[in-house]
């Protein structure tokens, strides 16, 4: 059975490139990057090499870029690290109520520990309303954190005109730029990013690498104790071949971006034209041109989203809820939530996210699989095209 | 996520869609209105003959559904009693999910069919 990834927005495929620049440091440069050996310079050198090139894509200095394991790392360093940091010169926090769960569930963390979170609304599509924003700073406020891109939508904050915000009150601005990165330019300087958030495996690198940008000028508390790896930030041993492997990774993000960008918006509108001609009943969900096409947020009316999810699986193609269900936890996606879907829509919802390596061909076959996968789950559902007799009265559906 | 055995209902359930003019019918929403499920089922002098359920919900209520169906079939209507720990058990199953909400729709199907029949009685 011929298998068809569709999940690019969960992790991609480590590219060739990116292996074969990784190999050396998996291989004879297996020194500790901290001893004071050749064998652990060689591998220091590797990494402040490393370190360079991903400055240089966002327009940062080599010594604001530290690494991590990975983008929950950088952002739970992010929050709890700038919070600790800055308790003295407030408690509040502004985030967005559809980050990703690593800022959500640090921020329930601080507010566990006497900080104070605000947690912005935002529309049908997504985004943030700036008024929100501006009613919710106070004296207090020390730092706001907004995610670039949403990893279930797509959407694209206007991350400039946030960060801008944030300086003019003197507050920190952090943003995840883990869907974003490698998809647009960004200039820390230019945009007024104070920290960001950046992972290797999103961008064809490697899984268990990430960064996080912090200006120099930015208050952080390390979250990880061990060593002075990282300058005195971020202990424990460094992941010279993750980190060599990110580094490429980026490069060639930065390389190849206007052509993968725009491969990706041709590959989208094909899909979501054919996906809506072929199939009833289906919603785009934040359907504007302020987002990343790649990302697909798709309602099937009358489908649980995990059963579809599950039988296309079962045929060979790799989407994700959009609804986050699990099997023991029958809960609703907090962003579906929050950008206004009703329950059932958002529990019928799914994301589809292409790749640069995905083809018309294979979207094609995707298409026609979904298509038999939803008409079978229809055919036996409770809900779609009927109406629905509640304890309480009658209503349609 | 799912064992095999819930995967190989969910990918071929037994007694799925509605019986037409069933005798007793009911559906309703899980608390949190993450799932639905309905069950129509046939009854005659008082012995299920059949049940058939549908279902908006993921593999694991639609696998609970087929199952039950299976358990009832041939069963008194006015004697029906199943535990969702027996469920779980057929299934090989250890979550904490809960499928009571299932067993209740099934006792409204039950209830509505009471009922059309002491209205017919009566």
């Amino acid at each position: 059975m011929e298998r068809i990834y569709l999940d690019n927005a969960s992790t991609t495929t480590l590219s060739p490139e990116v292996l074969n620049a990784m190999m050396p440091a998996l291989t004879s440069v297996y020194g500790n990057s901290a001893s004071i050996h050749s064998f652990g310079r060689e591998a220091s050198n590797l990494i402040d090499q490393s370190r360079d090139t991903i400055a240089k894509t966002i327009n940062a200095k080599s010594n604001e870029i530290y690494f991590t394991s990975s983008g929950s790392e950088a952002n739970s360093m992010a929050i709890i690290g700038i919070a600790n940091a800055n308790r003295s010169r407030g408690n509040h926090i502004i985030t967005s109520k559809i980050e990703h769960e690593s800022v959500l569930n640090a921020c329930k963390y601080l507010e566990k520990n006497g900080f104070q979170v605000t947690y912005l609304d935002v529309d049908s599509n997504g985004l943030i309303n700036f008024t929100e924003l501006l009613h919710a700073i106070n004296a207090n406020t020390i730092l706001i954190s907004i995610m670039s891109a949403n990893n279930e939508l797509g959407t694209i904050q206007f991350i400039k005109a946030i960060a801008q915000t944030a300086r003019e009150k003197n507050i920190i601005f952090h943003t995840d730029a883990v869907q974003l990165y490698g998809h647009m330019d960004i200039d820390v300087v230019d945009m007024g990013i104070d920290v960001m958030t950046i992972s290797g495996h999103k961008i064809n690198g490697p899984k268990g690498s990430a960064v996080l940008y912090v200006n120099n000028n930015v208050k952080i508390d390390p979250i990880i104790f061990g060593g002075n790896q990282e300058r005195n930030k971020r202990g424990g041993t460094c992941n010279t071949a993750g980190i060599v492997g990110l580094a490429k990774a980026c490069e060639i993000a930065m390389r190849d971006m206007k052509s993968n960008n725009h491969k990706l918006r041709l590959l989208s509108e094909y899909f979501v034209s054919k996906l809506t001609s072929e199939i009833d009943h289906v919603i785009i969900n934040a359907n504007t041109r302020q987002k990343l096409p790649q990302i697909i947020s798709a309602t099937f009316v009358g489908v649980d989203g995990e059963s579809l999810v599950t039988k296309l699986d079962i045929n060979g193609v790799a989407v994700s809820t959009g609804s986050a269900c699990t099997s023991n936890s029958l809960t609703v996606s907090h962003v579906m939530k929050a950008i206004g879907l009703s329950n059932d829509n958002a529990r019928s919802t799914i994301r589809i996210s292409l790749g640069k390596n995905n083809s018309y061909e294979e979207l094609d076959n995707a298409i026609a699989i979904i298509k038999k996968s939803v008409s079978e789950l229809r055919e036996y559902s409770s809900t779609y095209g009927a109406k629905i007799r509640k304890r309480k009265g009658d209503r349609d559906v | 996520m799912y064992n095999n055995i819930i995967m190989n209902i969910f990918s071929n359930p037994k007694n799925s869609g509605r019986i037409s003019k069933p005798d007793g019918i009911f559906d309703m929403y899980n608390a949190d209105q993450t799932a639905h499920v309905e069950f129509s089922l046939r009854i005659d002098s008082g012995i299920i003959m059949q049940c058939k359920f549908r279902a908006q919900a993921n593999p694991y209520i639609i696998a609970v559904c087929s199952k039950i169906t299976e358990v009832v079939t041939g069963r008194m209507a006015n004697m029906l009693f199943i535990d969702s720990l027996s469920v779980k058990k057929a299934l090989e199953d250890e979550s904490d999910i809960d499928i009571e909400f299932c067993l209740d729709c099934l006792k409204g199907a039950v209830r509505d069919y009471q009922e059309k029949l002491a209205k017919n009685n009566a």
